[in-house]
């Protein structure tokens, strides 16, 4: 093997790492969309696979993330559509019962429906963003929502989709978005609230068991 | 400790009852345009109550770090 060769190679396998690195993410996003944890391991593979294949078309310009999911984007899209013959899959209920607040919703507020206890300042949460241990953190605390929730938030606040797009996808009204989309915030806050910022960053490694 | 404060005299629309709601409104603002008389009941709201105007802030930078999350994480 020539030096130039070597150097090659020991590249290759940066990017590889680097790739592989972000594979858990990718597995979310695509969880988000497909809903079956298989499935969506099965078409993250797809998307590493072309990613790999391809990685001479990455210019470095959006960030690593960005390139690998507007790959998956497609991978998935190409799923759905040959997946469209199994309508029940897409066609299936929502999995709760939305008509009622969950009981540790009531936790968070008095009986004349103020906050209780009230809501402590988040210190310098921008720093918190340079932490790859507060997104950790995040991760965790998003795999603590119900299934379906966590879903509609990943789908509205991390791919950006509109409301009305996602109540179409997962067959349920605006209302009910709304209504998942608000405990989801409600809870994400909870955690984070718990996790992070009211000193849990010594314990980061361990979110409770309050949603 | 106190979040309440006197409210400004003279508006128009009637101020919330209670946080839970005025919670709900600002969540639902975060997906759609609310109503003008929402939009001013949940404007009075936070005008006096310190909490919910953390938790406006706290779901602006919930968004804001599933942005960041979608671009890879930490800098």
């Amino acid at each position: 093997m020539t030096a130039a060769e070597k150097n090659k190679s020991a590249a290759d396998a940066a990017k590889f790492a680097e790739i592989e690195s972000q594979r858990t993410y990718l597995v979310r996003f695509a969880m988000a969309k497909l809903r079956d944890a298989e499935v969506a391991e099965d078409v993250v593979q797809e998307a590493l696979l072309a990613a790999l294949e391809g990685i001479g078309g990455f210019a470095g310009q959006s960030s690593l993330r960005t390139w690998l999911t507007s790959i998956l984007k497609f991978k998935i899209i190409d799923w759905q559509r040959r997946a469209v013959t199994e309508r029940a899959h897409f066609a299936s209920a929502p999995e709760e019962d939305d008509s009622a607040d969950p009981e540790w919703m009531d936790r968070l507020f008095d009986g004349t429906g103020h906050w209780s206890p009230r809501l402590a300042e988040w210190s310098h949460p921008d720093a918190a963003l340079s932490q790859q241990q507060f997104f950790a953190v995040f991760e965790r605390c998003m795999d603590r929502l119900p299934k379906a929730a966590a879903r509609v938030f990943f789908q509205r606040e991390v791919m950006g989709e509109e409301t009305e797009q996602i109540c179409k996808a997962e067959g349920i009204t605006p209302s009910n978005c709304w209504v998942m989309l608000h405990r989801a915030r409600l809870a994400l806050r909870e955690c984070l609230d718990r996790h992070w910022f009211q000193g849990g960053r010594e314990t980061a490694g361990t979110p409770g068991d309050t949603p | 400790m106190n979040d309440q404060q006197t409210p400004p005299a003279g508006r128009g629309a009637t101020p919330l009852a209670s946080c839970k709601e005025a919670a709900r409104l600002m969540s639902r603002q975060q997906d759609t345009p609310l109503s003008d008389a929402e939009s001013e009941s949940l404007k009075q709201h936070l005008y006096t109550c310190l909490s919910c105007r953390r938790f406006d802030d706290q779901l602006l930078f919930l968004r804001k770090l599933a942005r960041r999350y979608a671009e890879g994480g930490a800098d």
